[in-house]
């Protein structure tokens, strides 16, 4: 069994959901999200995102907005859409769902 | 002492050395070449620029001032070799959809095995319309490309298609549950099959949202009259220009045959199909007697008409048929050679006219 497979399977169906949480806390910077997500381990290569976070707003869960920022030019600031709350309580309980039938395995 | 050159990356200028750049440029074609034709890609690969630019400011701070190879070896590092972003991401959306289209292909196969218990419901996860289409597809265990040109092509028959969608739209149900989809593919429906559908459907976060977005909404809509209607007079509109668009290049088809055939009878020179033509025709064979206008009228005749009728057919069946997306240059090609051709009609129709002229008066 590739241990590394099955967990990088698991990442990767969080990955959406995640995304959705970081910015639902508060509208970020690219740079941020991906700050968010390295720190819980979920991404490996920034490359990962950038087509996820497009995918997500051609989909309309996210919106941008140019930003200045402090240094060089404007970036994209992220924030949830009202349909991407929507699906974040969708997954949310999608989660819940999960994470207690697994824990109701652990006992 | 290196050479180095100055570029723009999201929107600032860096100096960068040569074979740095040349290193940041074969990445970029990767990434690009990876992210494939979509519209979108675009839009990524600019994310990712900047995200480079990014990094660039971030490690200079002032302090350095030309880009090295290492710069560029790192930010690669940081952002993943394209084959990496699939690790933890879907592949790029072509080649998902296309294994995920082999992969119901092969679970058809498989499937058919349980011919017996098969249900007829309305597939709208592959629908274009209604699913009433796929959902036949499924249930005779075919493609659904055969049954929506048999569909197609029944139209013709005095609207005979049209109709049977449309009853046929109402008359079957959609299938809504996991159970009813089960029904549709012929599983037996066990507490284990609805499971693993269940999971099936949610492994696939993509198609999720996107069911939430489509599906959701569509019969949200339908459950309230007024949206039912709207959406309703959507569909028929869509149908409409489909039968308008599709008798076009029917038409469009039959004329560009003619126009093969008069160039084959000019380059030819067998005159006798000319000469066999009625007798209001006749000016047609003088003209056709001074073949080098003629055969530059008639190609540019068939630039004229087929180039749009090409363009059209793409357009109606391009989805049907998996056809890949037309890029750019194709579009300019085409533009190019459709302004040629209708050049080529205006200047020798002068001279032929001139050539009907001679033959009235």
């Amino acid at each position: 069994m590739d241990i590394e497979n099955v967990k990088s399977q698991m990442r990767k169906g969080f990955l959406e959901y995640c995304t959705l949480l970081i910015l639902k806390k508060r509208p970020s910077y690219t740079s941020d999200i991906i700050e968010g997500l390295k720190s819980a381990h979920l991404i490996v290569v920034e490359g990962t995102l950038y087509p996820l976070l497009t995918r997500l707003k051609n989909d309309g869960l996210l919106s941008y907005e140019w930003v200045e920022s402090t240094q060089g030019p404007p970036r994209k600031y992220y924030s949830l859409t009202e349909e991407g709350n929507g699906i974040l309580v969708e997954l949310s309980e999608a989660w819940t769902e999960l994470s207690s039938s697994i824990n109701h395995l652990n006992e | 002492m290196k050479k180095t050159l100055s570029v723009n990356l999201g929107g600032s200028v860096y100096h960068i050395d040569e074979d740095a750049y040349q290193e940041l440029m074969d990445y970029l074609q990767d990434v690009k070449k990876h992210l494939g034709d979509e519209a979108s890609s675009e839009e990524v690969l600019k994310d990712i620029e900047q995200r480079i630019s990014e990094l660039f400011t971030q490690w200079m701070q002032g302090k350095r001032e030309v880009i090295t190879a290492s710069d560029v070896n790192q930010v690669i590092d940081v952002l993943g070799r394209p084959e990496q972003y699939d690790s933890a991401e879907d592949e790029p959306r072509n080649e998902k959809e296309k294994a995920e289209e082999k992969g119901n292909r092969k679970e058809e196969h498989n499937r058919s095995t349980s011919n017996a218990h098969r249900k007829l419901y309305r597939d709208t996860d592959n629908a274009i319309l209604g699913g009433v289409c796929s959902g036949l597809a499924v249930y005779l265990n075919v493609s659904p490309v055969l049954v929506r040109l048999l569909y197609f092509l029944l139209i013709w028959f005095g609207g005979t298609g049209l109709l049977l969608y449309f009853v046929c739209w109402i008359i079957i149900p959609e299938a809504r549950t996991a159970a009813q989809r089960l029904e549709m593919r012929g599983e037996d429906v066990t507490i284990e099959n609805i499971e693993k559908k269940v999971r099936e459907e949610y492994g696939k976060v993509k198609g999720r949202v996107d069911g939430y977005v489509n599906s959701n909404r569509f019969q949200e809509n339908m459950h309230t009259a007024g949206n039912g209607f709207v959406e309703f007079c959507r569909v028929c509109v869509k149908v409409f220009f489909a039968f308008i668009a599709g008798s076009i290049g029917l038409a469009g088809f039959a004329v560009l045959v003619a126009l093969v055939l008069t160039l084959m009878v000019i380059w030819t020179g067998n005159i006798h199909i000319a000469t066999a033509w009625p007798h209001e025709m006749i000016p047609l064979q003088q003209v056709l007697t001074n073949p080098s206008s003629a055969t530059w009228m008639t190609l540019g005749l068939i630039l004229t008409i087929g180039i749009p009728f090409i363009a059209l057919f793409k357009l109606l069946f391009g989805r049907m048929l998996n056809f890949k997306p037309t890029s750019k240059w194709e579009v300019w090609v085409g533009f190019i050679f459709w302004f040629i051709g209708i050049g080529l009609c205006i200047f020798f129709s002068m001279d032929v006219l001139s050539n009907f002229g001679g033959f009235w008066i």
